[in-house]
């Protein structure tokens, strides 16, 4: 189990990187210049790294228990969510921005775009974090591995992709990159406001067990 | 009159299962004869006799099935989540039924806009698929009718499965305009689609007046798939109740 | 009606009403009628699959019954659903306890009323955990993770417990702690409703069969 708190931090990263790794695998071996498509893959990366770790946001707290005592227990459901969802990001949104330069570096990402890319994976890695929860939060009950999760979440995570790849792109283009990173912002401050409050009223209002 | 509407109380007689039935029982032959009726005087007037695109030729004809198939695959969506709002505010079941009927047949309308535009792409824009802003977007929107589709399936206490797949359709409201901007940006943000398409709103009138008979006849023809799906669900979830049963022997009666 | 009257109505830490409850579209239980006062002990039996722990989690307001009043010294627990949850500690088979964590920091932070280390320590003593308080709970026996997840009873001043099935998986020795501390329990006029298939050497006890009820 202590392994398994381990695992979560480290399986992100080591799924990211090794995914970066068959990326010049399947591509044709002229394209040495990787670093036109390197935001694409650094956030397709990112984005599938977070998924995979978002079902353990609740699930292990639905099996062992804890969610039903916390649901009983007389306080605002909404700090502790908000407070499991921020622990969820400091776990994998952050290491991930951090582990990324390497991956940046294998793709030889210009050096305009390390710092846009780094900031653009902390905002939106917690928005990945907060979006993804009340998918997990309705599917929270069906187990680990289920395909409902992925096809809910992949429509929510579709603005971040896109603004995410742009705020790199734009750094490298020497363009004002601070623009879409102010939108990813944005999406980020609203979904602070919402999610944990939509996923507090999806516990309470549905008969998880 | 006024307050009588304001006070719901049309809807919660509406929202009785035995009520609806019974109604949209009168209302479905009516649906039927005006529906198909439309779409054949749509199809006839469209594909036969309104004049060839003076760019395209023949191909524009997809039109009359494309556009309105798309106007039903976005309004469809919202039909859907309004109807899961309203299920969980009034917590009225058929709202949820309808919800569920909705999501199934929004998903064949949307595969139906897409696909009707993959046809029309490959003689104007010289391939079946572009990422283009519409294109993509409409994908986004047939994922999110999947998702809400398996959501409502996938519990095995119902009640809970429609309640999640309410929530998700109303998440997705909220996405979808979000998601359709933030597209469109990315359109703008990459090369943008070398060959365009975007007279549509120079439509010639003697090809606008079959396609608004299409799209009146698809409104008509989604009403009616609406009823026939939400009647098949009332039976299904009512099947217990003694006026299904009382129904069951009178047919069984007529029929024998 | 006299205001004495009303006050023995209202007097009973939970009573339930006509609890009716089903699961896709199949009766669990109906027609549920009992009460539980203070200072006393009820128990609930009935055969497996007869709805005890779901009984127990509509009691915890966890799960909306169909049918049917669940009231608290008159009032419904949805009423001032806070005030009834501060006054209730439910245990049941998922222990919620952190694998990673020793007992010590499960208890710290799960037993809310008390945040005082020593208060912790004596608690475990009592129940014979003092020698694994610091190992991680991954190390500790089924019935030693019980035992932690039992004592959050000693640092919780709930006055009634709902107790799922308190006995499982413990030891002899475990289940004369516990009765012990459901006897002083009582004693300090609180209230205790639980399932299980023991007897009890306690006195003060009503026995409930949940078969009369059950579909």
């Amino acid at each position: 189990m202590a392994r398994s708190t381990f695992e979560a931090t480290i399986a992100p990263i080591v799924f990211m990187c090794m995914g970066v790794s068959l990326i010049p695998l399947a591509l044709p071996p002229d394209s040495a210049s990787h670093s036109s498509i390197a935001p694409g893959i650094v956030w397709i990366m990112v984005l599938l790294a977070s998924l995979m770790s978002l079902e353990r946001i609740f699930t292990f707290d639905y099996e062992d228990g804890s969610l039903e005592q916390l649901l009983i227990s007389p306080q605002l459901l909404t700090q502790p969510i908000f407070g499991k969802l921020v622990a969820h990001w400091v776990m994998t949104g952050v290491p991930m921005a951090l582990a990324s330069p390497i991956m940046a570096f294998v793709l030889s990402l210009p050096a305009d775009g390390y710092i846009p890319m780094i900031l653009s994976i902390v905002i939106g890695s917690a928005y990945l974090s907060l979006a993804g929860s009340v998918c997990a939060s309705l599917t929270v009950s069906l187990g680990r591995g289920g395909f409902l999760l992925p096809i809910t979440v992949i429509p929510l995570y579709m603005p971040i992709i896109i603004f995410g790849t742009a705020t790199i792109d734009f750094a490298i283009s020497g363009m004002d990159w601070l623009f879409p990173l102010a939108v990813m912002g944005t999406f980020l401050c609203l979904a602070t406001a919402i999610c944990p409050i939509v996923v507090a009223a999806i516990f309470r209002s549905t008969p998880l067990f | 009159m006024i307050r009588s509407f304001l006070s719901f109380k049309w809807l919660y007689r509406l929202s009785s299962p035995k009520f609806f039935y019974s109604t949209s029982g009168k209302a479905i032959p009516w649906l039927l004869l005006i529906s198909v009726t439309l779409l054949a005087v749509g199809l006839f007037w469209g594909l036969l006799i309104a004049p060839p695109d003076a760019r395209q030729g023949d191909s524009f004809r997809i039109i009359y099935i494309h556009v309105p198939s798309s106007f039903l695959a976005l309004a469809g969506y919202y039909f859907m989540a309004v109807a899961g709002a309203v299920g969980l505010v009034w917590r009225t079941k058929l709202s949820f039924w309808f919800m569920k009927s909705a999501a199934s047949i929004g998903a064949s309308m949307t595969f139906l806009a897409l696909f009707t535009g993959a046809i029309w792409g490959r003689p104007s824009w010289g391939t079946y698929w572009v990422w283009d802003a519409r294109v993509t977007s409409m994908l986004i929107l047939l994922f999110l009718y999947l998702g809400v589709m398996a959501m409502i399936r996938a519990f095995d206490n119902k009640e809970y499965g429609q309640k999640n797949g309410a929530i998700l359709a109303l998440v997705g409201t909220v996405n979808v305009p979000i998601i359709y901007k933030s597209v469109d940006w990315w359109h703008t943000l990459h090369q943008p689609a070398t060959l365009k398409l975007t007279s549509e709103s120079t439509i010639h009138i003697d090809m606008l007046q079959p396609l608004l008979v299409m799209i009146v006849g698809f409104y008509l023809f989604y009403a009616l798939t609406i009823c026939l799906f939400l009647r098949a669900e009332i039976l299904y979830h009512e099947q217990a109740t003694s006026w299904v049963k009382d129904l069951c022997v009178r047919r069984q009666e007529k029929s024998g | 009606m006299s205001i004495l009257s009303l006050t023995k109505f209202n007097d009973k830490v939970l009573r339930v009403e006509n609890l009716a409850f089903e699961r896709n579209e199949r009766t669990i239980f109906s027609g549920v009628n009992f009460f539980v006062s203070e200072g006393e002990l009820l128990l609930l039996q009935g055969r497996n699959g007869c709805g005890k722990s779901t009984l127990l989690r509509i009691l915890t307001s966890l799960i909306k019954p169909q049918q049917g009043l669940v009231s608290t010294y008159g009032e419904n627990i949805y009423a001032d659903r806070h005030k009834y949850l501060s006054n209730i500690i439910f245990i049941g088979h998922q222990l919620a306890l952190k694998l990673a964590l020793s007992p010590l920091d499960n208890l710290y932070w799960t037993a809310s009323s008390t945040r005082e280390r020593q208060h912790i320590f004596e608690a475990m003593d009592e129940m014979g955990l003092s020698s694994v308080s610091g190992l991680p709970c991954y190390r500790l026996s089924a019935g030693q993770l019980k035992r932690v997840a039992l004592t959050r009873l000693i640092l919780s001043d709930a006055k009634l417990w709902l107790l799922d099935e308190p006995f499982s998986s413990l030891d002899l020795s475990g289940v004369s702690i516990i009765e012990k501390l459901i006897e002083r329990h009582l004693k300090q006029n609180g209230s205790v409703l639980m399932t299980g298939h023991q007897d009890l050497r306690l006195s003060n006890i009503r026995k409930i069969d949940m078969t009369i009820w059950c579909h």
